[in-house]
């Protein structure tokens, strides 16, 4: 048992370890030191161990030695899990020589020779007198790939790739070290080199010295984003299964030799895997997109690219997502217009093509086996959620469609049958199954192997055989379902505490509540000992988080529900049905203070009362409690308990900063419901592979699943339609610490109320409320770290987010006094991308800042790119005011397109009907999808009534035309204002789809912005002429209509533009005269469809226009510069763009020295 | 554990007799017991629900052989 705890303690010790060295990470030039110190304790554990084995042995215990070891070991476990992180977060360049500078000349005092062909960096580390000039002299042996007789790289049957060296001597180019520079510079030498035989001082100090770096060859250090790419050539493995979509397939490759750059020298690849898109109209893609295509070697050509990282504070960072599973590099190929395609699968010449891991391609293959079977015996789309959650293949959910939408409707009421449930769904399955929270069943974890393990354990004792036989048969065929699946960590935590389990019920006879004790430490250490990056994936944190759950916060649960007696048990299940129907019916209501805060204080009067009640024989008798419901079911409903509060509500917050509301009531039907479907998607899987009968066997079941499948989409759908998805604030590190502090109150509440009470005896305080007050103290604590947590900032200064939105407009404006504006809210693609900006950037941005009230949302213009976004901030946010352009005054729900049209002034047929048609789908709404937001529908929600008013909820709207200012005020830098300068009421603008956009200036002292909306050019000079320059005069300005106006210029439009460029748009910067120029970009095809080609051009002729009167430096881009943060202070402004935050974070574009390649 | 492998065998027959019903109601499921009784799996209509899933998991080479005969 204290081997056991030990065992235990040293596993958490590592993750904390681990954690420490997320919050503060060493300098990865220490790490030698750290790997020296870690093994230093950790053999001094060991040593002290023997030790005191031995003593015992002798029959002398040595009790002192037994707390050395444990010490040592703990400090051993926190070095190694620190280490590792740094180790697996950085990929350090090694310092391999010094130059020492004298009298005589430079000096080259070597540490070690170069392990290969490697490129290299000079290190400035002491004050020079004056410029250093200095030449590296060496060796190359450069390898030159051997090519058939088709010119393909050539490799052996052993995997090794054929090379011819070509040696070569080479002098560096001169490097020039300055002076004036500070220390800690780096100077990148261009010549690659694989030895290095001296230096060559060209001139310099006569004292000082260098240090010369080897840069890694780390898959990462060839990877240039953000530059004009030229293509690489890459030799490496298929590693894994290739993810194939419909429409295009991933292959995950491990380079083994890059050439780097085109026609250089080819360098052994150190590190990191890189991610492979091909097409199907890729020659030859028919090779790759199947499993066999595992442990092929291949050589491609193309450029390296990388994930984007986060485009806006807070948001989805693809980047980290994708280094936390060691994929560093992107290599898109496609169909070359002449020549051979881009990759290759390679044969070496004597021996056919090479196979991966035995193991791996029996269990892929066993998959395929098994998928051929559902697809044999489930109807589509139920075949897809079976494999899903069977051979975790959710890929296969990928862009399907709700199966009560018309898409499906034939697979479920029959051909001729009119759809009845969902006729209007588009929703995807994949998004039904976020919203009910049932999502986790795709994540193949815990719940899954336990079901198989439990399915196996019940087959084999029909069989007779003794446990200690099968278990390790079982844990083989865990291992398989683990690789069949992905091997995900969610899947390997769940395969080692499931194969410890086994070991110990079969072998030692041990309970599952101690297996489950030393399982989940043991299972997170070696995860993370494998890969430290993974600890903050929400596949791993949400895996471990329901297991501690689960294992902790079940029984209290239990034991609070079970003294639930009579009137207070029937109290408590109205009080929650109660709460369940408000919340469903008004979500907005249910979470507000105005009615939480009464609602807590009248239950705990009733709860009061009830107590008093029963006291008195009065009420429901006693008998009816918590145990009159089955005890299977009890101890299952306490388990949901402890999923939802351990982990769901605050690591869904975390992570999505959305909770779904609905998985507390549809996993209670979900669960048992999957339990069955995997069970008989495995069995009939399998029974299907037996030759003759098997089919029918495998029929019979499937038909049977077919059935409990379509239950559960059903149970999915309906909890998506009718429970809200809410955004909430996303939480941070204190309040998740606060909120585990208090959960572990909850858990561990009688001994910590023994311990205050002993440390209140301690004290002197012998009063019995002592304890109470410090435990109502304690509370107040975490409940205020938690409130301060939640809490949003509020600058006292202007601020200003240009949120990066692709094609678009989202624009959130804080005043000084601490007024909350957002003007606009991005564009909604329905197609195929479906790309909801509003959801996916602006309220992720929104949550990510604590914010859920908005003082007023302003709709600048009708175009979809601006305005469709609006109805989904107005559906989760409380918004007091809402602003629109005078064409959309008394905007109705009930409003035709004809009259809708009617708004704007459409002569000459001067708005492009499909534009229209979509402004009228997001703005009035779609009879023909009548579920999809819209603003007018939104609006109508959002009225006066009584309920509305109590929770806040009600919206104003207002038009507003040039001459208003909005939300003045005086702040420490001066006044504060947004000043309404178009359109003109009554003028022509006014009525114009685009020329009637909202021109806003938003001032605070000195500073000043102007959003000249979507003018075209001819609005843009009357704009020009109509003010004057104090009036315009602003430091940033945003290019009208996102900087790709076209007016109505067709055909040849570029001579036509490039006059408006330098006669309206000149006119406006003249009088403007801007130091920052703001362009809010992206692709502009899902918006303008057909336009989108001469929409970039117009994009390029006027950023070319900008950067020839202002500088490069002057025109900012948010497909480029990504959001923009200004601040100003009344006097002057400061700007951050996100771009450069990542690249601080990321170490990408041009870092020559140690990458940082994790957080 | 172990007393879960009764469980399983009752839930086991329950899904036999759940899916007997189906083969014997859902006209897509009866084509499919008739399409595997010729020795035609490609004519089964649940397969053809899933043409578009996973389309490069085929039916062995052998089946489709069979019904080319």
């Amino acid at each position: 048992m204290l081997t056991q705890s030990r065992i235990i303690l040293f596993c958490y010790c590592f993750i904390v370890g681990l954690v420490a060295a997320m919050a503060w990470p060493a300098d990865p030039a220490a790490l030698p030191a750290l790997r020296v110190f870690t093994a230093l304790a950790l053999a001094a554990a060991g040593g002290v161990l023997l030790f005191v084995h031995h003593r015992a042995r002798g029959g002398a215990p040595a009790p002192s030695g037994a707390r050395w070891f444990a010490c040592l070991a703990m400090l051993g476990a926190l070095s190694l899990g620190y280490t590792r992180y740094i180790a697996a977060n950085t990929v350090p360049d090694t310092r391999i020589a010094e130059i020492v500078l004298s009298s005589e000349g430079a000096r080259y005092a070597p540490r070690g020779n170069l392990p290969d062909t490697c490129r290299l960096r000079i290190r400035k580390t002491e004050a020079l007198s004056e410029d250093l000039h200095i030449r590296l002299l060496g060796e190359l042996d450069a390898r030159i790939a051997v090519r058939d007789e088709n010119g393909r790289a050539m490799i052996d049957r052993r995997g090794r790739w054929q090379f011819q060296i070509a040696p070569k001597s080479i002098t560096s180019d001169v490097v020039v070290v300055r002076a004036a520079d500070p220390i800690g510079t780096d100077y990148v030498v261009e010549q690659p080199l694989t030895r290095i035989t001296g230096v060559q001082l060209v001139r310099g100090p006569a004292r000082g010295a260098v240090a010369l770096y080897r840069i890694s060859n780390h898959i990462s250090a060839f990877v240039r984003p953000g530059r004009a790419q030229s293509p690489v050539t890459i030799l490496g493995r298929i590693t894994a299964d290739p993810l194939v979509y419909d429409f295009r397939t991933v292959l995950p490759v491990t380079p083994e030799f890059i050439q780097y750059p085109a026609g250089g020298p080819f360098y052994r690849v150190e590190g990191g895997d890189i991610q492979v898109t091909i097409r199907p109209d890729l020659p030859g893609y028919e090779r790759f997109a199947v499993t066999d295509a595992y442990g092929y070697d291949v050589e491609l050509s193309g450029e390296l690219t990388v994930a984007r990282a986060a485009a806006n504070p807070g948001g989805f960072n693809a980047r980290r997502f994708q280094q936390n599973h060691n994929i560093y590099g992107l290599v898109s190929l496609f169909t070359p217009r002449s020549g051979p395609p881009p990759i290759h699968a390679i044969t070496p010449a004597d021996a056919p093509l090479r196979e991966g891991h035995p193991l791996v391609e029996f269990s892929l293959r066993l998959r395929d086996d098994v998928l051929r079977v559902i697809k044999q015996t489930l109807l589509y789309p139920q075949s897809a959620f079976v494999g899903g959650v069977t051979l975790g293949l959710r890929y296969g959910l990928h862009g399907v469609e709700c199966m009560f939408s018309e898409k499906h409707h034939h697979v479920w009421r029959g051909p001729d049958e009119p759809t009845i449930i969902g006729r209007y769904c588009e929703d995807l399955i994949a998004d039904e199954f976020k919203e009910a929270g049932v999502n986790h069943v795709l994540a193949v974890s815990g719940l899954h192997v336990t079901i198989l393990s439990v399915m196996f354990v019940g087959i084999f004792s029909l069989l007779r055989l003794p446990r200690q036989a099968y278990v390790p048969l079982i844990i083989l065929i865990l291992v398989i379902f683990a690789i069949i699946t992905g091997a995900r960590p969610s899947t390997l935590r769940a395969v080692i505490m499931n194969s410890l389990f086994m070991l110990t019920w079969a072998y030692l006879d041990q309970s599952l509540r101690s297996s489950v004790l030393i399982g989940v430490p043991v299972a997170a250490f070696l995860i993370l000992l494998h890969n430290p990056l993974v600890v903050v994936d929400p596949s791993f944190t949400l895996s471990f988080g329901a297991i501690l759950s689960l294992g902790l916060l079940t029984t209290p649960f239990l034991d609070v529900l079970q003294r639930l007696r009579g009137n207070q048990f029937a109290l408590f299940l109205l009080l929650g049905i109660g709460l369940t129907l408000i919340a469903v019916n008004h979500w907005a209501l249910a979470v507000t203070p105005q009615f939480l805060l009464p609602f807590l204080a009248i239950s705990i009067v009733l709860f009061l009362a009830a107590g008093a009640w029963q006291r008195k024989g009065r009420g429901v008798p006693e008998t009816f409690n918590y145990t009159t419901i089955p005890e299977s079911a009890g101890a299952f409903l306490a388990a949901q308990c402890a999923i939802q509060v351990g982990m769901m509500i605050p690591l869904s917050a975390a992570y999505f900063a959305r909770w779904p509301f609905a998985g507390a009531y549809a996993n209670l039907l979900a669960i048992p419901l999957i339990g069955i479907v995997v069970q008989l998607g495995a069995i009939g899987g399998l029974l299907g592979l037996i030759p003759g009968i098997g089919i029918y066997l495998a029929l019979l079941l499937g038909a049977a699943n077919w059935v409990f499948s379509s239950i559960f989409l059903w149970l999915a759908h309906a909890s998506a339609d009718a429970f809200p998805y809410p955004f909430v604030r996303k939480p941070g590190l204190l309040f998740l610490a606060a909120y585990y502090a208090g959960c572990a109150w909850f858990i561990w509440r009688q001994p910590l109320r023994e311990a205050v009470v002993r440390w209140c005896e301690k004290a002197g305080l012998q009063s019995p409320w002592a304890p109470r007050a410090a435990a109502l103290a304690g509370a107040a604590l975490l409940i205020g770290a938690m409130w301060a947590d939640l809490t949003p900032e509020r600058p006292r200064e202007l601020r200003m987010t240009v949120l990066s939105v692709g094609y678009g407009s989202s624009v959130f404006v804080e005043s000084p006094g601490g007024k909350r504006i957002l003007i606009d809210a991005g564009f909604v693609e329905r197609e195929r991308g479906r790309r909801n900006e509003a959801e996916r950037s602006v309220l992720s941005y929104l949550a990510h800042r604590k914010i859920r009230h908005l003082d007023a949302v302003i709709a600048t213009s009708p175009r979809p790119e601006r305005a469709a976004g609006i109805s989904y901030v107005l559906a989760h946010t409380w918004v007091d005011r809402l602003f629109f352009p005078p064409a959309l005054v008394g905007l109705r729900a009930d409003e035709t397109l004809p009259e809708f049209a009617a708004r704007f002034d459409n002569r000459d047929d001067r708005i492009d009907p499909d534009l229209l048609l979509t402004a009228y789908q997001e703005l009035v709404g779609n009879a023909q999808w009548p579920r999809r937001g819209a603003l007018a529908a939104e609006l109508a929600r959002r009225g006066p009534t009584a309920v509305n008013t109590w929770a806040g909820w009600h919206v104003r709207a207002q038009t507003l035309h040039a001459g208003q200012a909005l939300f003045e005020e005086q702040g420490p830098g001066g006044a504060f204002r947004i000043e309404v300068l178009g359109p003109v009421p009554g003028s022509e603008d006014a009525r114009d789809f685009d020329n009637g956009s909202l021109v806003l200036r938003i001032v605070y002292g000195n500073f000043a912005a102007l959003l000249t909306g979507d003018l075209q050019y001819d609005a843009v000079a009357r704009l020009a002429a109509r003010y004057p320059a104090s009036t315009l005069s602003s430091q940033v300005m945003f290019l009208p209509h996102r900087g790709a106006a076209l007016g109505r210029a067709y055909g040849d439009f570029k001579p036509v533009l490039r006059g408006a460029l330098g006669n309206e748009l000149g006119a406006l910067l003249e009088k403007v005269r801007p130091e920052r120029v703001v362009a809010e970009w992206g692709t502009p095809r899902p918006v303008v469809g057909a336009l989108s080609r001469d929409a970039l051009i117009a994009h390029e002729l006027a950023r070319q226009y900008v950067i020839d009167r202002l500088g490069e430096s002057a025109f900012l881009s948010t497909d480029r510069d990504l959001a923009l943060m200004f601040a100003s202070d009344g006097r002057g402004y400061s700007l951050v763009t996100q771009a450069e935050l990542n690249r601080a974070a990321g170490g990408e574009e041009d870092a020559v020295s140690d990458l940082a390649v994790g957080l | 554990m172990e007393r879960g492998a009764q469980a399983l065998i009752k839930a086991l027959l329950a899904a036999l007799v759940f899916g007997g019903l189906v083969l014997a109601f859902h006209p897509d499921y009866r084509g499919a017991v008739r399409a595997a009784w010729r020795g035609a799996p490609d004519e089964s209509p649940v397969w053809a629900a899933n043409r578009l899933y996973y389309p490069m998991v085929g039916l062995p080479a052998g089946a489709r052989d069979a019904d080319a005969k």
